[in-house]
């Protein structure tokens, strides 16, 4: 009975969450057509405004970034569009297309940056990691979790010992890839839910070595770059860049992404 | 007059040749201007002999002589052709009364017939100078050796001070002269920097004409014409123009008896230089990308050669820009021909004559290409763009669309031609940033499934479930193992009520219930000691159960001792009460060890 309960609860809780997000998007989805629609006849100004008007309504997609990023892109803001291409790359890290237009707004910036290069192992983990979504791994986990329980199941009220000791270590094998998907997804996640990138929007930034204006000057960088954020203090925030330079810059100078 | 006539007469009557009729003209001549007072003349010609001459009134004017007729006439023969041309004139000397413009009508004359009228003229009359002018010859100046700025100098004229970069504007270098010019020895003209100039023809002899100015009268010639077509922006000073004149001039000797009959003329050298001329060039407005820089009116037509060829032959494009303006300088408009053609530069063709409205004519252009492969192919219309200057916009005229069937060569030309490409590349065209997607699934923001309330409520349902299951399990199966203890614990109570039983029926001697007791007492011992159901068991089984559960081979065979003298008792009754005695004494026994022994 129990049971039955929390099964209806959940069954109501999705149902509730989906009639919400349909109610909504019936006067979003016009404004994402009509968005599309400028797009196509080249108002790229007008295409803007209404992303990110869905945006504003509390929505978000990686095509919707995507899109918005095009937009930027096609009205000579290549700043912006770097920017939304990185959200919409957050949301679906394994896109081919956002991977393509990233790196093509990439080379109109100004500057150069050349990335580091990651040890293999780390690379190839990241790159495994990030080949599939955070809810790909999310569903992953629990499977592999249900295979445990279904597994440990067996172990606990089999009689034969060859059940037993086979059901046993399968039953580990399962928790231990639920657990290690899970942390993929959690990795992921941290990387969605913390804003620890960003893209410069100041034409050009002086990168300070200490969180203050009498700071020494490092080195310039122009807008369009993409850099990590480690630190912050007050308004200051500690960056790195891909090429692994790192300093102090405003936090005014940059969009999170 | 009269020789000639003889002389025509003598001529005609020879040769007796016919004489092929000319167009006839009749035509009325007269300065444009004068000056109140002065005399001129008004002349019509006739290139043929008429009658009844008609003469418009001329009522604004006093006629001071005329008509007068003259006529001449001219025979030719050249290469064989002989002709033959008759002129008659007429003529009067007029004075003009007042001031004004006065329109003279058109007389009329008879030929062969015919009706024919002369043109119109107006002639205006302007208030004469204080110097009366004495038929072309100047009253003695009054410095000898200089002439008067008034009454020499030149300009230049232009019709139009701002204008479009790209459009033209017309300069007219004039020289204006109340004297007696004999000839220009130095002539020194405006280079004219900052424009792209072409001279408008003139006839080499250049002749003076009468043009008021300031309201004198003055002999005008006009030296140069030159169409401007600025190329900067901005105020263009167009220089100086300096003219070294021949003037004759009277020039006053000591006064002596002849002096008064004769002049004495001198040549004096004038130089006259004039005023710089500013131009102002306003930029075009901001126009479309394939502006051809054509400024002006032009019309657009366009031609091809063939629209179905075989690859590798030529195909000509022709493209012809006709109207006026700034011919010169139009740019080739773009042909945007499918990716893998062969295109050559254009062949650009220019034929064009100067006037005042710009250069009147045509330009084309060539574009000759190659379709290297067979297929259809479609040729876009070429835009040509140009800035209309009286409208102030930017026109654009469309050529046609072309589609051309390209079939597959014979074989045996493109071999050599293909052998150069024998494998290509993918041609890139451009590159662009890959299209939006129009598939979006909207989601509120922040609600990823991950580490979402739901997803930890799964993995909770999921170990709940099976905790529940493990417990439900473990109740059960310490349910189960309750009712084999109690059993446990009951059996050997069981057995021995069912024992005494058997011992009330060894006593009333009711043989066959007795065994039957023994019997159930020990299957039912079994089967609650082992949790074996009574139906499942068997002498085998019970003696397998046994063993397993550490019975004595003893006991065992003993067992199935009891077991076997009771069955075969209950079914071959006989041996009486010892018999029965003596197995339930036996019965207890064992059964006491099995007690015992098994646990």
């Amino acid at each position: 009975m129990k049971s039955l309960i929390k099964k209806y609860s959940l069954l109501l809780l999705i149902v509730i969450i989906c009639s919400i997000s349909k109610g909504q998007s019936t006067t979003v989805k016009d404004s994402l057509a009509a968005a599309n629609q400028s797009y196509n006849t080249a108002k790229y100004q007008d295409a803007i405004r209404k992303y990110q008007f869905v945006i504003g309504q509390g929505f978000e997609a990686s095509e919707l970034y995507f899109n918005l990023g095009n937009a930027f892109y096609k009205s000579g803001n290549f700043t912006y569009a770097i920017l939304n291409f990185e959200r919409a790359k957050k949301l679906a890290p394994n896109d081919a297309d956002i991977t393509y237009n990233l790196d093509l707004a990439r080379t109109q910036i100004i500057d150069n940056v050349v990335s580091l290069p990651e040890p293999g192992f780390q690379r190839w983990l990241k790159q495994f990691i990030s080949s599939q979504s955070i809810n790909f791994w999310g569903i992953f986990s629990i499977t592999t979790f249900f295979a445990f329980l279904f597994l440990f199941g067996q172990f606990l009220l089999s009689r034969t010992f060859r059940t037993k000791q086979l059901s046993f270590w399968f039953s580990v094998a399962a928790i231990s890839i639920s657990a290690i998907t899970f942390t993929f997804g959690s990795h992921l996640k941290s990387k969605l839910v913390n804003h620890n990138s960003a893209v410069i929007t100041d034409r050009s930034v002086r990168v300070k070595a200490s969180p203050s204006e009498t700071g020494t000057e490092l080195f310039i960088v122009h807008e369009g770059v993409t850099v990590q954020l480690t630190d912050q203090l007050g308004e200051w925030v500690n960056v790195s860049l891909p090429d692994g330079n790192k300093g102090w810059v405003k936090e005014s100078a940059m969009v999170k992404i | 007059m009269r020789i000639k006539q003889l002389y025509l007469l003598v001529c005609v009557l020879l040769l007796s040749l016919p004489v092929f009729a000319q167009q006839v003209s009749f035509t009325m001549e007269a300065p444009k201007i004068v000056e109140l007072g002065e005399q001129f003349r008004l002349a019509f010609t006739l290139n043929a002999s008429g009658q009844s001459l008609k003469l418009p009134e001329l009522t604004d004017f006093d006629v001071l002589m005329g008509p007068s007729t003259s006529q001449s006439s001219s025979y030719q023969i050249i290469n064989g052709v002989s002709s033959q041309s008759v002129s008659f004139s007429y003529l009067f000397v007029l004075r003009a009364k007042k001031e004004g413009r006065f329109p003279i009508s058109a007389a009329s004359i008879i030929v062969n017939g015919n009706h024919y009228t002369s043109n119109t003229l107006t002639i205006e009359v302007v208030k004469g100078s204080s110097k009366p002018s004495g038929g072309g010859v100047d009253a003695p100046t009054a410095t000898p050796g200089s002439v008067p700025k008034s009454d020499l100098f030149v300009k230049v004229i232009v019709d139009r001070h701002s204008l479009y970069k790209g459009d033209h504007a017309m300069a007219t270098i004039k020289i204006y002269s109340k004297v007696n010019l004999n000839g220009f020895e130095d002539i020194t003209l405006p280079n004219f920097e900052g424009f792209w100039s072409q001279d408008v023809v003139l006839p080499q002899q250049i002749s003076l004409q009468r043009e008021t100015y300031n309201g004198e009268i003055y002999n005008v010639g006009t030296l140069k014409k030159t169409l401007l077509f600025p190329q900067q922006t901005g105020v263009i000073t167009i220089g100086k123009v300096k003219i070294d004149c021949v003037v004759q001039q009277r020039v006053k000797a000591p006064k002596s008896f002849f002096d008064d009959f004769f002049d004495n003329f001198a040549n004096v050298r004038a130089t006259v230089t004039s005023d710089p001329v500013m131009i102002t060039v306003n930029p075009l407005p901001a126009g479309p990308a394939n502006f051809s820089g054509a400024v002006g009116r032009f019309d657009l037509r366009s031609s091809i050669t063939s629209t179905s060829v075989k690859e590798n032959d030529a195909i000509t494009l022709r493209l012809d820009v006709t109207g006026s303006g700034n011919i010169k300088l139009i740019n080739a408009p773009k042909l945007k021909l499918p990716a893998d053609f062969e295109v050559y530069d254009p062949k650009i063709q220019s034929n064009y004559t100067a006037s005042a409205e710009g250069l009147n004519g045509n330009i084309s252009f060539e574009y000759l290409f190659l379709p290297r492969f067979a297929g259809d192919y479609t040729i876009p219309p070429v835009d040509f763009v140009y800035f209309d200057a009286g409208s102030g916009k930017y026109v654009t005229k469309s050529s046609q669309e072309f589609k051309i069937h390209v079939a597959k060569g014979d074989g045996s030309q493109p071999a050599n031609v293909r052998s150069i490409f024998s494998k290509e590349d993918v041609k890139y065209l451009g590159k662009d940033i890959r299209f939006i997607k129009s598939n979006i699934e909207l989601n509120p923001k922040g609600t990823i499934f991950f580490g979402s309330f739901v997803f930890y409520l799964i993995y909770l349902i999921g170990l709940s479930g099976l905790i529940a299951l493990y417990l439900f399990y473990q109740k059960r199966i310490r349910e189960n193992a309750n009712v084999a203890r109690m059993k446990n614990k009951k059996a050997s109570k069981v057995a021995l009520r069912r024992l005494k039983e058997a011992n009330g029926h060894l006593i009333s001697g009711s043989t066959e219930k007795f065994y039957e007791s023994v019997t159930r007492a020990f299957w039912g011992y079994l089967s609650d000691k082992m949790t074996i159901p009574v139906a499942e068991l068997n002498k085998d089984r019970a003696a397998a159960e046994l063993a397993n559960h550490k019975a004595s081979e003893g006991i065992v065979t003993r067992f199935i001792q009891i077991i076997d003298t009771c069955e075969f008792a209950r079914f071959a009754p006989g041996g009486g009460n010892e018999k029965m005695n003596e197995i339930y004494v036996e019965a207890c026994d064992v059964m006491s060890q099995m007690e015992k022994e098994i646990n």
